[in-house]
């Protein structure tokens, strides 16, 4: 069962989502504040974090930063919810971090619920590193012949 | 007697007044016979003889102003050798008239709430008004007689030609000393009455103000789209957690009241966005990615959007667009979201059943983009506010259809941004036409250049999995004619064992497989070892590329199926994935042409860009195994591009083949270290494919 930790200022917001991933068994754990967050990731473990952009004290972005400069959530899946800005706007700013995604307020839950399923999916992560790592195999084979022909 | 003309008192060296005449005694008030032969002095006008002490200390020419019996008066004296000693003739002139027209100017100008400051012919500062002095915290004794450009005295970058010769010119200041100001410069040029440059005036409006006001009303728009949608995240969360029945089974009635509930809800996250739209564009903080675009390419997309519902009410979206229309100049988002607006407008305003004609035609450098309906039509009285904020035509229809108001003048100003125009045009009762002109793309806007498939059928097995057989049958007429092996399935079962048993290098896929089978089939081949690296193409009726792309697909298709569209997906794909794509950049197109041939034949995926630019955007897009690259090219050249590959960990390990015709360049040495060999033109491309498809057998082996 994986768990999830959400992190909105809103109860509200929080309970939405406990519904939406308890209904399809994934375990929730709850922080409101940023610093709350930051020490739940560490004593929690969880296996991805949903975080709010615009909280009060720490912003999700700081939080963010702060989780990916620690070695045990440097790669955690993050799940950004905003309700500012632009889709365009939010997903730029997240278009640096692979394991980071952005979905905006007003949201579906059902949706995110669906989409954590996604970017928890086993296959689907072991399918995109099979795949890297044939194409730098093929790529390293390249190389070589070019450095051979170099040499001749 | 004239009152400008000029009076003349001629004075000898012993200060005696040895002719006078008949002007200066009238502006004097005096009997010109009783001070003939006297000294100057008893004329007892003192500035007279001062003006004549100072010529004589000069010995040239000086000008005296002097106020006299409420008038006022120039005197200009010139000395002149009598004998040994020095006399001067005193010309003078009453200038009462010409004072009070320039202290009426003078007060004027002083008293002009903008700051003001005028050049003569030179560039010196004349005069500086005190609202300048005050905004620019400068005196007007330490600005006249500076010479400068006048922008440059401000401290902005001067013009390139005189103002006389550009017109007026206008900029913004932004200061910090001696406070925050922000001013609207504007610099226009001062023409005498022969139309000759006699200077420039140069003046200051403070604007800070109204840019705060602006600041913090857009600060408000955004804070309160925030709040706003806060509660809402709740109110539609809630909703649609009911709706889905994740809190239990709910009743028809129920349903329905939610639904309502969950459609208004929708409307205010709509009318939010727009917003949010409005006040980013009146704040000029709207980014537009400009790039070449395919107009077509554009209409299909916005037009699929609305194919399913369109079928639903039995309508069609027919489009109508020449194959030789120009690429446009264009953000594709926000052209996107300009078409989507005008067609979904074009369907609720229609009838039920009437159809919506998308058409695009080019001329004079613009291309114009038309969407018909065959609705009632628009009044005319109502067609020039249509693209006003928040105008509604008032009528029964428009409150039924609902909408924020805002979605035409957001439209409008994305459109007026992109350097074209918006209309409407109507007759009542007989539909509307709604258009947009685009420009068309510069050549010099970066091409995105497009993976071409190695040459001849590019083959192999396809299996097509739709739940009609007729579908099937359709992409199977157009896959064979390509040349390729069609398997076809007509369940996820059946899919599933045709997929492990054929082993296709294709799939396509229709999701819409009973209830929802197709994205579990898609999701199962992703997650199975033996089919998760066989790309699948989504085929649907609904728009939903965001899900399909998350489950893994490669490739996403709209129906009703294009042709076109379809074999140019397969056809990249299997070249990509079959083969190593080289990417091939020279500005000469005949060697590109030959080179990309040559791979081609030998099974290589080609992706061809004419300049450094083109090879970046390329890079982005599909990551090349090889790169081919000549360093002399126009925009960006080849050393550019290989210090920019070179020095980003995403491309620093493509291999690099520098081709040049001339000798390298010894003092960009460092740079060509960089790549992985240097060849100098004509190389023997044979060979080297040779090398490459030596490694391509290997991986087959």
């Amino acid at each position: 069962m994986s768990k999830i930790l959400v992190v909105d200022d809103e109860p509200n917001i929080r309970r939405l989502l406990k519904v939406a991933l308890g209904n399809r068994d994934f375990e929730v754990v709850e922080a409101e504040d940023g610093e709350m967050a930051l020490e739940m990731a560490a004593s929690e473990k969880p296996d991805l974090i949903v975080l709010d952009v615009m909280m009060p004290k720490l912003t999700g972005h700081e939080v963010h930063d702060r989780l990916r400069q620690k070695e045990a959530t440097k790669d955690t899946p993050i799940l950004f919810l905003s309700a500012a800005g632009t889709f365009e706007e939010q997903r730029e700013q997240m278009a640096a971090d692979p394991n980071a995604d952005y979905l905006p307020k007003p949201f579906n839950p059902v949706e995110v619920a669906m989409h954590i399923e996604t970017m928890l999916d086993p296959a689907r992560r072991a399918a995109f590193e099979r795949e890297r790592g044939r194409k730098e195999a093929k790529l390293h084979k390249i190389v070589e012949i070019m450095h051979r022909e170099k040499d001749l | 007697m004239a009152v400008t003309a000029e009076g003349m008192i001629a004075v000898t060296p012993d200060r005696m007044i040895r002719v006078m005449n008949e002007e200066a005694a009238e502006m004097l008030g005096v009997a010109r016979q009783d001070f003939v032969d006297t000294p100057l002095e008893s004329l007892r006008v003192p500035e007279l003889g001062q003006a004549l002490d100072a010529a004589l200390v000069e010995g040239a020419p000086v000008t005296w102003r002097f106020e006299y019996l409420g008038r006022d008066f120039a005197c200009s004296a010139a000395p002149y050798l009598d004998g040994e000693a020095c006399g001067a003739v005193l010309g003078l002139r009453d200038e009462t008239e010409m004072m009070r027209v320039l202290r009426r100017s003078d007060a004027i100008l002083s008293s002009a709430g903008d700051g003001l400051l005028v050049f003569d012919a030179d560039e010196r500062v004349a005069f500086v008004n005190p609202a300048a002095e005050r905004l620019l915290g400068k005196d007007a004794e330490t600005l006249i007689g500076q010479q400068c450009d006048p922008l440059s005295l401000l401290g902005l970058e001067p013009a390139t030609e005189g103002v006389c010769d550009t017109g007026p010119q206008m900029r913004e200041l932004r200061i910090e000393e001696p406070e925050h100001r922000i001013m609207d410069v504007r610099v226009d040029p001062v023409l005498d009455d022969q139309g000759v440059c006699a200077g420039a005036v140069v003046s200051l409006h403070d604007v800070t103000a109204e840019r705060e006001a602006m600041q913090m009303k857009n600060e408000f728009v955004s804070t309160v789209s925030h709040e706003l949608r806060t509660p809402l995240t709740s109110i539609k969360g809630y909703i649609d957690l009911i709706l889905e029945n994740e809190a239990g089974e709910i009743n028809e009635i129920q349903r329905e009241f939610l639904s309502i509930v969950k459609e208004n809800s929708d409307r205010l996250v709509e009318l939010i966005n727009d917003m949010l739209d409005i006040s980013r564009i009146e704040s000029g903080r709207i980014v537009l990615k400009i790039q070449p675009l395919d107009v077509a390419e554009r209409i299909e997309g916005a037009a699929n959007t609305f194919r399913a519902v369109a079928d639903q009410q039995g309508r069609s979206i027919n489009v109508d667009v020449p194959d030789d229309l120009p690429r446009v100049a264009g953000d594709p988002d926000r052209v996107g979201q300009v078409l989507i607006n005008f067609i979904s407008n074009a369907i609720k305003y229609s009838p039920a059943g009437g159809d919506v004609d998308v058409s695009a035609s080019a001329g004079d450098g613009f291309a114009r983009i038309a969407i018909r309906d065959h609705g009632i039509g628009i009044a005319e009285e109502d067609q020039a506010r249509l693209f006003t904020k928040f105008y509604r035509v008032d009528s029964t229809l428009t409150r039924e259809i609902g909408g924020t108001g805002l979605g035409l003048s957001i439209c409008k100003s994305i459109i007026e941004l992109l350097g074209g125009q918006v209309g409407a045009d109507s007759v009542a009762g007989e539909g509307s036409t709604f258009w947009f002109t685009l420009p068309m793309a510069a050549p010099e806007l970066v091409r995105t250049p497009s993976l071409e498939a190695p040459l001849g059928s590019p083959g192999g097995r396809v299996l097509v999995v739709d739940e009609s057989e007729e579908a099937a049958n359709l992409i199977e007429t157009y896959l064979a004619k390509r040349g390729y092996d069609v398997v076809k399935a007509f369940s996820a079962e059946e899919a599933w064992d045709r997929a492990l048993e054929t082993q296709p290098r294709v799939v396509t896929l229709d999701v819409m497989l009973d209830e929802g089978a197709g994205f579990e089939l898609l999701k199962h081949l992703k997650a199975d070892a033996r089919t998760a690296d066989i790309p699948v193409v989504v085929l649907s009726i609904i728009c939903d590329e965001g899900k399909s792309s998350r489950l893994g697909a490669t490739g996403y298709l709209e129906k009703p199926i294009n042709k076109e569209r379809l074999i140019e997906i397969v056809d990249g794909l299997v070249g990509s994935v079959a083969s190593p794509v080289a990417l091939v950049v020279d500005d000469d197109r005949a060697i590109v042409d030959v080179l990309s041939r040559t791979l081609k034949q030998r099974g290589f995926a080609v992706m061809a860009a004419y300049d450094g630019k083109e090879a970046m955007v390329a890079v982005q897009g599909t990551r090349p195994h090889i790169i081919l690259l000549d360093l002399r090219m126009p925009v960006m050249d080849g050393y550019e591009v290989l210090g920019a590959l070179k020095s980003d960990p995403e491309t620093a390990d493509i291999p690099v083949v520098i081709m040049s015709a001339y000798n390298f360049e010894a003092d960009r040495a460092d740079v060509l270290k960089l790549a992985d060999v240097c060849t100098c033109k004509p190389f023997d491309v044979e060979e080297f494919v040779t090398s490459i498809e030596a490694v391509i057998h290997e991986e087959e082996g």
